[in-house]
């Protein structure tokens, strides 16, 4: 019997197209926007070489004026100037086009021209200002030493090619520490949850009180518990297939890095379908209240706590961590998505299993509360 | 004498302050197509409900196959089928997946399972449209699905709440036939509809409920015997004075004559020859008449004698 419960539901699940978008079509979606919103937003922030008009006379180019910005417009990785090397007239033609950010003249010192109109490119001027300002201390600094101490100018040009940090990088672990993972996390938590939808299913289709269906079904020589209980696992075996497919499009098509655990990651996922189907049992166990009505309190509740674990805005769980530190350690989405950047990040298993062992009690609170309410074997009314 | 198949006594039950079911007796026999007639919520569905243990009651016993009914009686509940008022499949199954699903519930063997499966479609004429999804077929071919569903694992004893509401007169003939063949291959039927014609043209015994009563039973002759009108005469004439119209009432049998919009009806209330008593003493006064019809009574007739209100009402 509980086979053939298990496939029958199975079967039923599968040819469902509102729950096939939202379980699977919705988070592949979704996670291809964010990958290219996140996309573009790397790109966005990346350093580009900043055009400039170079003007200069024979006498700079003796002191290496020219050969200085030739080097600093060499194209690849590190390129930092896009220099067009014109005359006085046409830079300016140039900077009045804002074709260029600014005229760089070469003399001694180099001096910067910039226009007041080109309000969006502050950042950019203020670059061209230091490296003009660095640029002349530097020459200053080695036309002394030239002439007072020339016995020191070798070691005086040395030290200038050397660049000093005084504060170093350092790592807690090899993990990856990219903020937008957070948001795959979330979207996988979510997901994970949307499982409450086979969980409804499951406990209206078995309820004399809450379907047809379910009457059918009670009038039969079947155990209720049994049938129930298949119907549920085929639920989570559905949701698992559905959130695991996209994990794995995330990972291998999206490249997003989930870690180099990838049973973790996926066991993490199973446990996160189970939570989410025994909340929908939970709920769905519920008195005479629509299943419309179930599912848009399971929807609301799905995307509340996926909300406050960082779905949207992205260091909401930290702000929740301050202001009410106990709703991390129970908010199922904030379990899900933190055990994958336990693996992701900080390469724990304690934190990971810790997780894991929240959501299993969870769901085992769900289920007990939802076996209460249904055990019932005959109804006052129907 | 046989164990009833079904015997319920003295069955009370209350929806909070409404009492659903007051007292109610009933012993169906086997082999019986027995109709439950009676308005809506006049207690027929409560009363099946209770029957299969979904329902808890305040009062009373209920025994099927001679056993105490239980939530699980499953040796009982095998040999029950169940035909709800409401359509009650899946509509992500095929038509045959729907069948074979519930008919698995029933029936573990595979092979017998496949045979019944067949038989069933074979039965609701549903041949045609087995990879069908419920939600491509009309309202009559649906019924047809949900009475397959519920017939398919031959039950002995099946229960038929209002399985032709909204259904169109050629369905409605089909799941009628399909009725009285389960019955001749030996299920006991239990039928609840407010349509009379339909208990009238397929019930063997009829119980008559209202407001959670049993108000009459027996077969439909005895119920129409219960009552005082037997037999309504209208004649079609163009006039007729009062003083043949009461010569008319003091005839054998008759208890009323009414003369309106040149039609006389007279009320008979048993007896035989009614009719031609009526025109001979027509003939004998020269009274000349146009078109004349009898009209036995019918289950509305009882049921209105009995309750004092029209079926539908």
């Amino acid at each position: 019997m509980f086979i053939r419960s298990f496939y029958y539901t199975f079967l039923q699940l599968i040819r469902q197209k509102t729950m096939l978008f939202w379980n699977l079509c919705f988070p592949l979606l979704l996670g291809t926007m964010y990958n290219v919103a996140f996309g573009g937003l790397a790109a966005d922030e990346a350093f580009h070489a900043i055009p400039v008009a170079v003007v200069t006379t024979e006498v700079e180019n003796d002191y290496g004026f020219s050969d200085t910005i030739r080097l600093l417009s060499e194209e690849g990785e590190d390129q930092f100037l896009d220099a067009t090397f014109t005359t006085e007239e046409e830079a300016h033609s140039l900077l009045e086009k804002k074709e260029v950010i600014g005229i760089l003249y070469g003399g001694s010192p180099i001096t910067l021209t910039v226009s007041a109109e080109m309000t969006t490119f502050k950042l950019e001027q203020s670059i061209l200002s230091a490296f003009v300002e660095q640029y002349n201390l530097n020459i200053t600094a080695i036309t002394d030493i030239a002439v007072n101490h020339p016995e020191n100018l070798s070691d005086a040009i040395r030290q200038l090619g050397l660049k000093t940090d005084y504060l170093t990088e350092t790592s807690y672990s090899d993990g990856n520490l990219d903020e937008k993972l957070t948001y795959f996390f979330n979207l996988i938590a979510m997901s994970c949850l949307y499982a409450y939808m086979s969980g409804i299913v499951a406990v209206t289709n078995s309820q004399a009180n809450l379907s047809a269906l379910g009457a059918r079904r009670c009038i039969s020589p079947v155990n209720k518990m049994l049938s129930l209980f298949a119907e549920l696992c085929a639920g989570i075996l559905y949701q698992f297939l559905c959130t695991a497919t996209s994990l794995l499009y995330m990972i291998f098509v999206l490249k997003i890095d989930f870690g180099s655990e990838l049973f973790y990651v996926l066991l993490a996922a199973f446990v996160g379908c189970t939570t989410g189907v025994s909340a929908g049992f939970f709920i769905g166990s519920f008195g005479k209240m629509s299943v419309g009505m179930k599912n848009g309190i399971m929807m609301a509740i799905t995307m509340i706590c996926s909300f406050l674990s960082g779905l949207m805005v992205g260091g909401m769980r930290i702000l929740v961590a301050q202001i009410c530190p106990w709703f991390n350690h129970v908010n199922p989405a904030a379990l899900i998505s933190d055990s994958f950047y336990a693996l992701s990040v900080y390469r724990s298993h304690d934190r990971y299993f810790l997780n894991l062992a929240t959501l299993l009690v969870l769901s085992a609170l769900f289920y007990l509360g939802g076996f209460l309410l249904v055990r019932r074997k005959k109804y006052a009314a129907l | 004498m046989n164990t009833p198949v079904i015997k319920i006594e003295n069955l009370v039950k209350r929806y909070h302050e409404l009492v659903a079911l007051d007292h109610f007796n009933l012993e169906i026999e086997e082999g019986e197509i027995f109709g439950l007639l009676g308005p809506n919520g006049s207690g027929k569905t409560t009363t099946i409900n209770c029957i299969l243990s979904l329902l808890s009651y305040d009062k009373g016993s209920i025994q099927v196959f001679g056993k105490e009914m239980h939530p699980d009686s499953y040796d009982i509940k095998r040999q029950i089928g169940v035909v709800m008022q409401n359509v009650a499949v899946f509509d992500e199954l095929t038509v045959y997946e729907n069948i074979d699903y519930f008919c698995g519930l029933y029936v573990k063997d595979k092979t017998l399972r496949k045979q019944y499966v067949e038989e069933a479609i074979d039965f609701v004429g549903l041949n045609e449209f087995r990879k069908f999804y419920p939600k491509k077929l009309s309202g009559g071919l649906l019924r047809r699905l949900n009475i397959a569903c519920g017939i398919a694992h031959k039950p002995k004893l099946i229960f038929l709440d209002e399985p032709t509401v909204a259904v169109d007169p050629q369905s409605r003939n089909k799941i009628l036939e399909g009725i009285l063949e389960l019955n001749r291959q030996g299920a006991t039927i239990i039928y609840t509809s407010h349509y009379m014609e339909e208990v009238e043209q397929i019930c063997t015994r009829i119980a008559i409920m209202d407001k959670g009563k049993n108000l009459a039973i027996g077969t439909k002759e005895e119920l129409k015997q219960m009552i005082k009108k037997s037999e309504i005469i209208s004649v079609d004439i163009l006039d007729i004075a009062e003083e043949d119209i009461n010569a008319i009432r003091k005839l054998p049998h008759v208890y009323d004559v009414i003369f309106a919009n040149h039609q006389l009806q007279v009320l008979c209330s048993g007896g035989k020859h009614n009719l031609i008593r009526v025109l001979d003493y027509l003939q004998s006064r020269d009274l000349s008449f146009g078109r004349v019809y009898s009209e036995l009574p019918t289950l509305n007739d009882v049921f209105l004698e009995i309750t004092g209100k029209e079926l539908r009402d």
